[in-house]
């Protein structure tokens, strides 16, 4: 308690009043452990850290289960057609597709795999893209930030959910690549539209003008001044990016225009599945959606920790 | 109003100019182009296929295409369907209804249980309700669309049969498809019945568009909410022992469906998309499965069309939240 006290009266630049009889070590703490802490102490964020981690751990470990445990967890490519069909047990923990009788358990490990790198790919470039043109548009605003903000808007105007079947179809699916590729250059413009908005502020504070009287070059304005001061929404932006992107390439795949087989993701284990509803084989659609839940529930639940963290109005 | 009103819709004209832009570079984009569809018949002639090309005017420059292509839209020619082999605009126009029928009960359904929720989730914070709203939003935002549909799909149409899975009408009941003549004789005739069984088809899809709305919409509500009840002018009226009810239903409330009213309005665009998804699962003949079956069978004059159709609902939506906002608050002046 006295700690936490003496923290915030440093935060707020007092001299901390230390109680006698205690020894307390006062430290200056820095943006970055502030919001790590608070990360910390928001509970769900914290769940929802361990439990992506879990999952992370799962399913990029699937080779090694499946060499520590062979009977247990398959290879992707390997199936019984006679076990075709099978429902839920000790052996198939989730059971067996009706296809071809892969072990939807290892298919469920081995497809996030896939289904991660692409929600994080993806985001990667979008967060990319998204921070350029915000920036660019946001610090310099004139014909270029009305340009660039129209097209933003038309992106923003034609569903991507339209968008993304008919690009993998012209750019080919097949390559897991590509497709978070796509899935990049769809999604950077709420990204654009956020760094925009926070840059024209920004630009407009003493410490930019400060910056630009003493003839420090645009870049590194952009860099150094501006940028950190604008992480906190990107980040939680990103964050929320990475579920929607998962929830996405599920459906594509699921629909037969991402992710082909041989190469697994947690969409392409569903492609197919509808059409077997109908013998009550409820388990192949039930657990790999339960899968894109689970992960996509815990990126929300750290998007939400993050955006707490950053959030200056919020005081604990 | 009305000049605000004006000045909006002149600014959706720069907007549509760019979406047909992007959209026919798009169509420049496909592997093969405009020929791409004859590009599997074998029994075309490379004179035959000069000759197209000179009449479909392909081999003019670029800028001429696109000016061509713009003037053919406007003019109401938006070529023939490959597969369908009627004009595009018709086959669209024939979908239409399907695709803003399931939006309007999928929306209704959505505001209905959403508001209600969200404001009952302000008023009793940290409740028990409170907190199953809170994790009913965190599940429902979680999940995927088409899952959802499917697990519903499965559990009341599969596993207990008392709904129709897929469709719109049920054919054994109407004689006829939906919207054809035949049919809209045969509903002149019969509308409770017409009216009971579209319904009945319409709960599991709608359900599934209100559950993924509610979730997302219920949140905002209760924010909205709770940043109305701690104003000043809130605490004045409890002050002034203005009765509970009153500053509930006069004062915070309109205050709190504000910015309701413009994520309401915002959230368009995500509800349409919302609606491709489930109209793929539950087979309903809207505008997204038409895109779906466009792209499975390379259709692309189809597919074009879909995708501009889509983006002039999603403009025309946003132009919608602006109206709204602009009525719901006086406190704004668009002279």
């Amino acid at each position: 308690m006295l700690e936490r006290a003496v923290e915030q009266q440093v935060e707020l630049g007092q001299q901390p009043i230390v109680e006698a009889g205690y020894d307390v070590a006062i430290k200056q703490f820095t943006l970055r452990e502030i919001t790590y802490r608070r990360f910390m102490a928001h509970p769900l964020a914290k769940w929802g850290a361990v439990g992506l981690l879990l999952i992370i751990v799962a399913c990029y470990g699937a080779p090694l289960w499946h060499l520590l445990f062979p009977n247990f967890i398959q290879a992707p490519e390997d199936f019984d057609v006679l076990q075709a069909s099978s429902a839920p047990s000790l052996q198939h923990l989730f059971g067996t597709d009706s296809l071809n009788g892969h072990d939807i358990f290892s298919q469920v490990l081995y497809g996030g795999r896939l289904s991660l790198i692409i929600g994080l790919g993806s985001m990667l470039l979008a967060t990319s893209l998204g921070v350029l043109v915000g920036a660019f548009s946001g610090y310099f605003g004139g014909f270029a930030d009305a340009l660039m903000m129209r097209v933003t808007d038309v992106l923003l105007t034609v569903p991507a959910l339209l968008i993304v079947p008919l690009a993998a179809r012209i750019f080919g699916a097949d390559n897991p690549f590509y497709i978070a590729m796509i899935f990049g250059f769809l999604s950077w413009q709420s990204i654009a539209r956020i760094v925009r908005s926070q840059f024209l502020s920004l630009r407009e504070m003493q410490f930019t003008e400060s910056a630009r009287a003493l003839g420090v070059p645009p870049a590194r304005i952009i860099l150094r001044h501006l940028l950190p001061n604008a992480v906190g929404p990107i980040v939680v932006a990103f964050t929320l990016g990475i579920a929607g992107n998962i929830v996405l390439e599920a459906f594509i795949s699921f629909l037969g225009f991402g992710i082909q087989p041989p190469s697994v993701s947690w969409g392409s284990i569903l492609a197919g599945s509808e059409e077997y509803l109908i013998d009550g084989n409820w388990w192949w659609i039930t657990f790999p959606g339960l899968a894109v839940t689970a992960t996509v529930l815990c990126v929300n639940f750290i998007g939400d920790g993050l955006r707490d963290a950053f959030d200056p109005k919020i005081v604990n | 109003m009305i000049g605000y009103a004006a000045r909006r819709l002149i600014q959706t004209i720069p907007t549509i100019f760019v979406m047909s832009i992007i959209l026919f570079g798009i169509m420049q984009m496909i592997p093969g182009g405009p020929m791409a569809a004859l590009a599997f018949n074998s029994h075309q002639s490379y004179a035959a296929k000069l000759a197209i090309i000179h009449r479909w005017g392909l081999d003019l420059p670029i800028y001429l295409q696109y000016f061509r292509w713009v003037g053919a839209m406007f003019t109401g020619d938006w070529q023939n369907s490959f597969f369908l082999n009627q004009p595009v605009n018709k086959v669209i126009l024939a979908r239409l209804p399907a695709t803003l029928l399931l939006m309007t009960v999928g929306y209704l359904l959505t505001e209905l249980l959403a508001i209600p929720a969200g404001i009952l989730a302000a008023l009793k914070r940290y409740s028990f309700f409170d907190q199953f709203v809170t994790f009913f939003a965190y599940v429902g935002n979680s999940m995927p669309t088409f899952w959802l549909g499917l697990m519903l799909l499965m559990v009341f149409g599969v596993f207990l049969q008392i709904l129709p899975s897929s469709g719109v009408i049920d054919i054994r009941v109407t004689g006829a498809p939906f919207l054809t003549p035949e049919y809209n004789q045969w509903f002149s005739q019969n509308p409770v019945t017409g009216v009971i069984d579209v319904a009945k088809h319409i709960i599991l899809p709608a359900s599934t568009l209100a559950i993924v709305g509610v979730a997302a919409d219920s949140r905002f509500v209760r924010a909205s909410m709770l940043d109305a009840i701690h104003q000043d002018f809130v605490r004045t009226a409890r002050a002034k022992g203005v009765p509970e009810r009153t500053v509930i239903l006069k004062h915070t409330l309109r205050n709190a469906l504000l910015p309701v009213i413009t994520n309401i309005a915002l959230e368009l665009p995500i509800l349409f998309s919302g609606a491709v998804v489930t109209e793929r699962i539950f087979t309903w003949p809207g505008m997204g499965q038409l895109f779906f079956q466009a792209l499975e069978g390379y259709d692309y004059p189809l597919m074009m069309g879909i995708l501009f159709v889509a983006g002039l609902l999603v403009i025309f939506f946003n132009v919608l939240a602006d109206f709204a906002y602009a009525i719901a608050d006086p406190r704004i002046s668009y002279a």
